[in-house]
């Protein structure tokens, strides 16, 4: 009873299913990955077809999310997976009403696959290609990835145990009616999927910016404050200038040059340097007119401070605008400052150097600091980006990752890292529009 | 090679001219003191040197970052010192735009002459080097802020980023981002080999090729792919 265009049929679509997600997944196919479907996936399959019915399908659908998932660590390609079962079965459905009413109701030519294959195969490209539209719509930032997916997959799930569960109860003897009427469904359920999803995308935005809205708060009011007790060490300051000036009067009536000397490079200068370094330091962000950057640099400044790792910053031109959103540059000084701060505090001779230059075109973010060069082992740039990489063992070093993917997925960022000695140097390009 | 001195304390201006002259005179290489001054605008006026010290805060609407800024605009080869007596806090910026040679703090007399001269040195040696052939197996990679000229020996790799125009090249320890297009780097010496889509390599620097993983394996430890078609030219 089964024809050879139904078992080309049945092949097609166990095929398409496998081969879609892959290719959403960007998972290069190569002959292995082929030999590999067709021997795990769609030969099983067909043979399970045959026992078990529309069954075989959770089989299949369990093997290419093991697969997907093997290949790519990510579980947003498992939602491409469950995806394209759901559009699969759109298409066949819809090719078989468009196939039927072309022929006016003689329920011949449903009969021949041939035809409909076709007709399913162009109906799917459509399809597939709204999908990616409306995914790239929606999946832009990483909210997608760590809220949306995780709430999805669940609920695809459940979509296509639905869907097929419709399916097999369907009534043979009216099938274009139940065609119809499922299909019906599906696009309903289907349009309720979408905006519902859309409102957690929504919602899940609207959470994270108010969160860092906070967190910008939170930068500038340490600002602020590190601002006041500037303010406090001047008022000291100038309180201490004539202490000082009064012992200084008692070497000079005393007529004692040398411990005079002694007692100005020792007390004085040293006091003063200090003070100046300190000064300096907050400074040098006056010229930085991005008020929440600035608050983040003071709050690594005052962080470099307590650990005891001088930390220069330099603006020495100013910069009004970086062409970039505020949010992200915040989190990439935030994760190039916290990495720099990390390596540098147990060295020896520790200290942090962040310039922030203004060239033709472009803004150049530096970032120099050093760190203890183990003896036994070199490190080399291509270990630091390696996700979880870090040189105080597992579960930290995602920050390094993190920026690398960040610069990856802009075109107007570019990073370049260097290893000389026991310094670090990472130079990050952001450029302007127009360029 | 010719040297200018522009520095708004006059005393200093002096002690290095003196200081250079001496050093001249002693060697008898060729090292002048063209222009000495504490106006910038003098500095611009005249044609051109290969040697510059600077002071940072000339006292002046313009800066000396301003003015190594359009003096490097003008002769990308030249050598541009700074004097000055607070580089701490500033160092980065004037590497960066300016490639400034060296930084020469004055707050230490005695160590100033002494500095002045092992600078002075190092950049006589590279005025040298320019007269000289460059190297012909360089290759020289532009952005936007950014030139390099890196020695083909020292390349390990091009890598294509998977989306956008940009590509990764990776030396021994530094990795440095640029745009462009791979195929472009294919010709650039013989020992380049597109051994996958998104990856050139230098044949010079690999360390061996697992052909059964299709995996490449370079002499600092880093690995890349190669293609099934492609790695059979990789011996």
């Amino acid at each position: 009873m089964w024809s050879i265009s139904y078992l080309t049929l049945i092949i097609y679509q166990f095929s398409i299913l496998s081969i879609l997600p892959l290719y959403f997944s960007k998972i290069t196919i190569t002959k292995k990955l082929i030999l590999k479907i067709s021997l795990l996936i769609v030969m099983p399959s067909v043979v399970l077809f045959a026992f078990l019915g529309v069954y075989a399908m959770g089989y299949a659908i369990l093997v290419v999310i093991f697969l997907v998932y093997q290949q790519t660590k990510r579980w947003r390609n498992i939602v491409h997976v469950l995806f394209m079962i759901v559009l699969v079965v759109m298409a066949d459905h819809i090719s078989s009403l468009v196939v039927y009413q072309v022929s006016n109701g003689t329920e011949a030519i449903i009969s021949s696959p041939l035809v409909q294959l076709i007709v399913s195969i162009c109906i799917l490209f459509i399809l597939v290609l709204v999908y990616k539209r409306l995914f790239h719509y929606f999946a832009g930032g990483y909210v997608f990835e760590q809220y949306i997916i995780p709430t999805m997959i669940p609920l695809l799930f459940m979509t296509i145990a639905f869907m097929y569960s419709d399916i097999v109860s369907m009534d043979a003897s009216s099938f274009v009616k139940s065609v119809q009427h499922n299909l019906f469904f599906f696009v309903i359920y289907l349009m309720l999927f979408i905006i519902i999803i859309g409102f957690f995308v929504y919602l899940a935005i609207k959470n994270i910016h108010i969160k860092q809205k906070e967190m910008k708060l939170e930068d500038f009011k340490s600002y602020v404050a590190s601002l006041e007790e500037l303010n406090r060490d001047m008022r000291k300051f100038k309180h201490d200038y004539m202490n000082i000036l009064t012992s200084m009067r008692h070497f000079i009536d005393s007529k004692n040059y040398s411990e005079l000397e002694v007692y100005f490079y020792r007390h004085i200068l040293q006091t003063e340097e200090n003070e100046q370094a300190h000064e300096m330091a907050f400074s040098m962000l006056n010229c930085l007119h991005i008020a929440s950057l600035k608050g983040l640099l003071t709050t690594k400044l005052i962080q470099a401070h307590a650990c005891h790792v001088p930390m220069h910053v330099e603006v020495v031109e100013d910069i009004d605008r970086i062409a970039l959103d505020e949010i992200q540059l915040n989190r990439m000084c935030g994760i190039l400052l916290d990495n720099a701060l990390e390596a540098s505090k147990n060295t020896t001779e520790p200290w942090i150097r962040l310039a922030f230059i203004r060239m033709d075109g472009v803004v150049l973010i530096a970032c120099i600091n050093t760190f203890s060069s183990n003896q036994s082992h070199e490190l080399k740039v291509h270990e630091i980006f390696k996700e979880g990489f870090s040189t105080k063992g597992e579960e930290r070093g995602l920050g390094l990752f993190i920026l690398r993917q960040m610069v990856d997925a802009s075109p107007k960022l570019r990073l370049n890292t260097k290893i000389n000695g026991n310094l670090f140097i990472q130079e990050l390009f952001i450029d302007e529009e127009g360029v | 090679m010719k040297v200018i001195i522009c520095e708004d304390n006059v005393i200093q201006l002096d002690h290095i001219k003196k200081t250079i002259e001496n050093y001249a005179m002693m060697e008898g290489n060729g090292i002048e003191v063209v222009l000495t001054t504490s106006d910038p605008n003098e500095v611009i006026a005249y044609e051109q040197a290969d040697c510059y010290f600077l002071d940072i805060d000339l006292n002046h609407e313009m800066t000396g970052l301003m003015l190594g800024d359009m003096i490097r605009k003008r002769d990308p080869l030249c050598n541009i010192i700074f004097v000055t007596t607070h580089a701490e806090m500033t160092y980065l910026t004037f590497m960066y735009k300016i490639a400034a040679l060296d930084f020469i703090i004055k707050d230490h007399t005695g160590m100033l002459q002494q500095k002045v001269l092992a600078t002075l040195k190092v950049a006589y040696e590279k005025y040298l080097q320019i007269g000289q052939q460059q190297a012909p197996s360089q290759i020289q990679i532009r952005a936007n802020g950014y030139t390099r000229n890196i020695a083909i020996q020292d390349i390990y790799f091009f890598a294509a980023s998977p989306t956008l125009h940009k590509i990764i090249l990776h030396l021994e320890n530094e990795h440095i981002e640029f745009y462009g297009r791979l195929k472009d780097f294919k010709e650039i010496h013989a020992s380049m080999y597109q051994c996958h889509k998104s990856f050139i390599v230098n044949r010079q620097n690999i360390e061996f090729v697992d052909h059964k993983e299709r995996v490449v394996y370079f002499k600092n430890g880093e690995t890349c792919f190669a293609s099934a078609r492609l790695i059979k030219g990789l011996k």
